[in-house]
């Protein structure tokens, strides 16, 4: 879940400086950028969430500064995407400075970069960031030693507390204007940039523990031990998937009762406003036609898609996040890499996976990850099989009214999430095999290496996580559902409406589909429902109501009775409802999506692949499920 | 009694000490890659955990965890201290 506007600019101001944010990945760049410029880049407990450089701006003493964050890099050899563009930069020296953020709690790797990039340039300042958690695992860092071993600026911060952040940009205003000076180590901008990289990284290394034995001082491990004993039952090879599983299971059940309520509150909320919208057009009016097209169109489209598809987003993102925060994610790619390895994919393709959770372009843009073409191709054309937000509310609705039907409320939410997790490991399944496929296909080539850092365990920011989710992500998601629920809520009511020899051009539209949904165990208003879903996956269920609704009413979106009835009054079962399901899960990627993957593989190959597979792998499934049930009522 | 054998890495136990003596592979990308990560001659590392499927292994080094495949690990050359009866 990427913050895919990254590139955004905040101003257009003119600004007096420019720096930059480098330093290995997961330090808390983002966090730092976040505190000095007040904006809202994703941050995580994992590498590799800043795939591309984000710009924003900050006013000290009355100076305007432009504010870079790069991508994570552990050196100035570029392996991947996503370190070219951070080396790029680096490289083009057309800045005032570079804040080099270091994990304090692990300075020896992080000095690796820090004298690289001394090696090429000395207008940079030494943060320190995770100070506080430093200090908690008794690791005391001399910053005053090792400003003098280095020859730059050092300040410690805390970028979650925002601590030590008017330090930085003191010292940042005071070396864009030379108030501060900086001074060449001899030893470090004398490293002779060896055409063996091995001998270079050894002159690097030596430098780093000699500058890391001067200046810091080990009291303690309490965290580190910590870590390897929750790492013990997380990786272990008897807990680590059960765990891995029954923590999507509790996120799911957690946001589909929580979601419950809001829903219905909501929904109470718009059927009030609806009473007032109807006298309001009553009393300036407004001729019915008119009226009916925004009451029952629009209005009845969007109160939909805010009710129903709002809520599970608004739980299920601020939930995901904290797992991401958590240090949890980089440890499932850890889990599953065996099986990815196996079937010619790569395990950092479960971490752009957990990414499609949320959004299947931003999945695919996390693909970036991936160093091997073929590996990051893979993942990209089956990044779409994992249900993202947009299709996670149509899955809860319509799986509790139709497989979720017991007399308790509780049991049906406990119900509701086991499918959901079957779902979920369905589609790890037709991933692994698709990857094998493609990989043994199209896609040949030997499986390249994997090598992930596993960073340590740290508490999420519960309620900024929340706010950010919230805010950033699921009102995201929902302003774009709703742009597009509008018109098509508006094409759906006129299709409905308008009639030639009294039959309604919607009619036309889903009888001519309709026998090719009977192949499928579906109708033609679901086939017609996916096509027009194209431009937004959240639009899907409306749709479907929307032509349903051409003949029947409903006035309560919550009350699943309500619903079940008007979708078996359209010739719903449980088979319809299964198809439904596997179909919503297994179809082409949303026109987000499919651009997304266009700019990223620049391949048209890779983008028809992305919809081909996946509609293909969905039809064949439902034809199955049809079939098997048809040739079921036939023998008994 | 104990003595120093060159192995490979995938061959360490877990929760033993080897140090890196080399890398050998021809890949370059690969090859930067690790030493970026800190893999670089007498570097001390660690095997903690075994993945599922043994085919990835997560070591520690530097004062941080890093996951690599058995196929990476096989390229690492380290020294490592033998028990005498499994000499």
């Amino acid at each position: 879940m990427l913050n895919i506007h990254n590139n955004k600019k905040v101003s257009s101001k003119a600004c007096d400086y420019e720096i930059a944010l480098a330093g290995n990945p997961n330090v808390g760049k983002s966090t730092i950028f976040n505190a000095l410029t007040g904006l809202k880049q994703h941050t995580g407990n994992w590498s590799g969430k800043t795939v591309s450089n984000a710009t924003g701006y900050f006013k000290h003493n009355n100076t305007n500064i432009k504010v870079v964050d790069l991508p994570g890099v552990y050196s100035l050899s570029a392996n991947s995407q996503e370190e070219q563009v951070a080396n790029d930069y680096i490289n083009r020296c057309n800045y005032d400075c570079i804040i080099i953020v270091v994990d304090s709690t692990n300075l020896l790797r992080n000095l690796n970069l820090v004298i690289q990039i001394l090696n090429k340039t000395n207008k940079v300042i030494l943060c320190l960031n995770m100070s506080d958690e430093a200090d908690s695992k008794g690791i005391y860092i001399d910053e005053d030693e090792l400003s003098l071993q280095l020859g730059i600026p050092v300040v410690k911060t805390s970028g979650v507390k925002k601590a030590g952040i008017s330090e930085l940009k003191n010292a940042v205003l005071g070396l864009c204007t030379s108030k501060i000076k900086t001074f060449k180590v001899s030893h470090i901008s004398n490293i002779s940039n060896k055409d063996n990289y091995e001998e270079y990284s050894l002159d690097v290394y030596d430098i780093c523990s000699d500058v890391y034995n001067k200046t810091v001082k080990v009291n303690t491990s309490k965290a580190t031990n910590r870590d390897r004993k929750l790492d013990k039952i997380v990786l272990s090879k008897l807990t680590g998937i059960p765990i891995m599983l029954v923590t999507l299971a509790v996120i799911f059940w957690i946001t589909i009762v929580a979601a419950n309520s809001i829903s219905e509150i909501l929904s109470n909320g718009f059927n009030v406003l609806k009473t007032y919208l109807i006298d309001l057009f009553q009393y300036f009016n407004v001729s019915d036609k008119i009226t009916s097209l925004f009451i029952d169109g629009i209005y009845t489209t969007l109160a939909w898609v805010v009710a129903v598809m709002f809520p599970p987003m608004a739980i299920f993102f601020p939930l995901f996040s904290l797992l991401e925060d958590s240090g949890f994610l980089p440890r499932i790619a850890f889990n599953l890499d065996g099986a990815f390895s196996k079937c010619g994919g790569h395990g950092k393709q479960a971490l752009t996976m957990a990414m499609g959770f949320g959004c299947n372009s931003c999945g695919v843009m996390g693909c970036r990850i991936i160093e091997s073409e073929r590996e990051r191709s893979i993942a990209t054309i089956t990044n779409n099989f994992i249900p993202c937000n947009g299709r996670l509310p149509a899955l809860i609705t319509i799986t509790s009214v139709f497989i979720a039907v017991s007399s308790s409320v509780f049991y049906n939410t406990v119900i509701t999430a086991f499918v959901l997790l079957l779902i979920i490991i369905l589609s790890v399944a037709i991933t692994l095999l698709t990857s094998k496929f493609l990989s043994k296909t199209i896609y040949k080539g030997q499986s390249s290496s994997f090598i992930l850092e596993l960073p340590p365990y740290r508490k999420p920011q519960v309620i900024k996580t929340i706010v950010y989710s919230l805010k950033d992500r699921a009102l995201f998601v929902l302003l774009r559902a709703v742009a597009v629920a509008i018109p098509s809520g508006a094409i759906i009511w006129i299709m409905a409406n308008i009639t030639v020899n009294d039959i309604s051009l919607l009619s036309y539209c889903t009888n001519a589909l309709d026998p090719i949904g009977y192949i499928f165990g579906l109708d033609g208003t679901i086939i017609m429902a996916f096509i027009l879903g194209l431009a937004a996956n959240e639009t899907v269920i409306p749709i479907i109501l929307m032509s349903y609704l051409s003949t029947s009413s409903l006035t309560d979106f919550t009350n699943l009775t309500q619903l079940s009835t008007l979708l078996v009054d359209n010739g719903w079962t449980v088979v319809t409802a299964i198809c439904f399901l596997l179909l919503c899960v297994y179809h082409f990627p949303c026109s987000t999506t499919l651009i997304t993957i266009y700019k990223e593989t620049k391949s048209i190959k890779s983008t028809l692949l992305s919809f081909i597979i996946p509609t293909v792998i969905g039809l064949l499934l439902c034809l199955l499920i049809n079939l098997s049930f048809m040739a079921f009522q036939t023998f008994f | 009694m104990d003595s120093n054998k060159f192995t490979t890495l995938d061959k360490i136990p877990l929760n033993n000490v080897c140090y890196v003596y080399k890398i050998n592979t021809s890949d370059s990308k690969n090859i930067k890659r690790m030493l970026d990560l800190g893999i670089v001659k007498n570097a001390l590392l660690i095997p903690i955990h075994n993945s599922m499927f043994k085919s990835t292994t997560a070591y520690l080094i530097h004062g941080s965890v890093i996951a690599l495949r058995q196929c990476d690990a096989e390229n690492i050359i380290v020294t490592y201290s033998f028990p005498e009866a499994l000499c």
